[in-house]
Parts: C-alpha cells; sequence; structure tokens
C-alpha cells in the first residue's frame, strides 16, 4: 500500500497498465457484443428483450459495486489521511452516477414491454433510485465548496452514510414483495439462468468493469491534475 | 437476433442509450486530460507520474 501513497508512484505504475487496459476493454466489448446478438438465444419468455439485460444487469450492479468503493476510499481517507483517497472516491463519482442512470433507464425500457409499464414505485426500483439521488447529493457536496478541504470533509459523511442504502438495494427484492424478480445471479443454489444467456452476460460485465477501471484511472489523473494546479494558482496569487 | 421480432426496438433503444452515455462520458474525461495537460504545460509545471523539468 505504501507504493501507492505517493501519487507520482502511483502514476507511474497506473501509465503502464493504462494502454492495456484500453486494449482489453475494447476486445471484452467486441466479445461481449457479438455474443449479446448474434451468439445468445432469445428467452422462452422475454424474447428479443432479454438482451437488454445484457447491460441492465452490469450497469447495476457496477453502480452498487462503485459505490461501495467510494465509501471505503472516504473511510481510508478518514482513519489513514491516504492522500489519493478522497481523490479516487470523487473520481469515481460521475461513473457510478452514469452507471446508476443506465440501470433506471434501461430497467424502464426493458420494463415497458415486460411489465406494460415504464416505472413503479417498489422497494427495489426506489432503492435504486435513492442510490442515484445519494451519488448526485455526493457530487453536489463537491462543487458546492470553494475549500477542498471542507468538501471532502461533508463527502466523506454522504459516501459512509449512503452506504446503508446498498444493502437494502441487493436485499429489497428478498425483504419486501417487490415487481422486481428476485436474484438469479448471486444466491445459495447458483445461478438461476441458463449458461447460454451466463455467458453473455458475465462477458458484459467484464466489459464494464474494464471501462469503469480505465475510465476512473484517467479520471483520477485529471483530479490530481486540477488539484495541482490550484496548488500553483493560489501560491502564485499569494506571491502578488 | 431477430430482428423482425417483437420489441426489437426497445432494445436498439436500450443499446443506443448505453453507447451514447458511456461514449459521453469516455469522451468528457479525455476532453478534460486533454485540457488540463495544456494547463499544466502552460504553466510549466510537470504532468502525473512525471518530476518537475521532464
Amino acid at each position: 500500500m505504501q507504493i501507492f501513497a505517493n501519487p507520482n508512484r502511483f502514476f507511474q505504475i497506473a501509465d503502464r497498465v493504462t494502454p492495456l487496459l484500453w486494449c482489453a476493454t475494447v476486445v471484452a466489448f467486441v466479445a461481449a457484443l457479438y455474443f449479446a446478438f448474434f451468439n445468445s438465444p432469445a428467452d422462452y419468455q422475454q424474447g428479443e428483450t432479454v438482451r437488454i439485460m445484457y447491460v441492465h444487469v452490469p450497469s447495476a450492479s457496477l453502480a452498487l459495486v462503485i459505490y461501495v468503493l467510494m465509501a471505503v476510499a472516504s473511510a481510508m481517507a478518514l482513519i489513514f489521511r491516504h492522500p489519493l483517497a478522497d481523490a479516487a472516491a470523487k473520481a469515481a463519482a460521475p461513473l457510478g452516477a452514469a452507471f446508476c442512470f443506465l440501470a433506471l433507464v434501461t430497467g424502464a425500457i426493458w420494463g415497458k414491454p415486460m411489465w406494460g409499464t415504464w416505472w413503479v414505485w417498489d422497494a427495489r426500483l426506489t432503492s435504486m433510485f435513492v442510490l442515484m439521488l445519494l451519488y448526485l447529493g455526493y457530487i453536489a457536496v463537491w462543487r458546492s465548496f470553494d475549500d477542498p478541504h471542507r468538501a471532502a470533509a461533508l463527502a466523506r459523511i454522504v459516501a459512509l452514510v449512503g452506504v446503508i442504502n446498498i444493502p437494502i438495494v441487493k436485499f429489497s427484492v428478498d425483504w419486501w414483495n417487490t415487481l422486481h424478480q428476485p436474484a438469479s445471479i448471486l444466491r445459495r443454489n447458483g445461478p438461476a439462468i441458463h449458461e447460454s444467456i451466463l455467458w453473455p452476460l458475465g462477458l458484459m460485465f467484464l466489459a464494464f468493469t474494464l471501462l469503469f477501471i480505465s475510465t476512473h484511472l484517467l479520471s483520477l489523473k485529471n483530479e490530481v491534475r486540477e488539484r495541482k494546479l490550484r496548488t500553483e494558482r493560489l501560491k502564485s496569487m499569494g506571491q502578488k | 437476433m431477430d430482428w423482425t421480432a417483437d420489441h426489437v426496438s426497445y432494445v436498439v433503444v436500450a443499446y443506443a442509450v448505453v453507447a451514447c452515455v458511456l461514449a459521453g462520458v469516455v469522451a468528457r474525461t479525455l476532453w478534460k486530460a486533454t485540457s488540463l495537460k495544456a494547463a499544466l504545460r502552460d504553466m510549466n509545471l510537470a504532468d502525473t507520474g512525471q518530476k518537475d523539468g521532464q
């Protein structure tokens, strides 16, 4: 961990793996799209709309995972004062918000032909909507303060308090009667999905994850660049 | 995939939305990186992962 405590050292390592990550992302997307459109069957109940699940499920999963990562990074910033922890959480927030937005929109697009409605206020959909609001709130906190230290202190609280919503999203389908189906992949008896559909889903999840890692590294570098510029500008203002 | 089946338009719209949003996120991040690199260069500062003066 000490290696990554130094931003320069961290970015030297990140610069080496970034091109490989982008290549892997492109390859994973090509393979996932091929399987999603041309090498997987239509579902016996959902028909062709099952293909929406290949983008809906990875978006929703990543929206949850990214928020947990933000909470972990915020806790690290609070406990260990890691110089990159706040920046990592801040850089992840817009990406998590984008995946959360995609989960809500693709879910609605799937819901219309399958449920006959774009939206219902059931526990899963409502808790995902709350997650979207938490992402927007977190981003708004960072943009509301001129002093980055004050913004970081409040953003950490939002991230750590908001993480309570993650198990609510995950287990909402077990705790309440919902129109949304129960868990069909991560469950005790193994996945309830046929492997012909599970493979494209797994590949698309890999592609989305690689895209998140690649974009997050880029975004994290932007965050460090912004900090460097802000520090230099404050220095030059002090000298005047 | 049967392109003549029911509800295919929903699938097409869903993938188009996903493509637009993800492409937008990546493009915005890349654009921001380019403008920040230029700002650092203007102030004679090193980019991330480099020492000043490199």
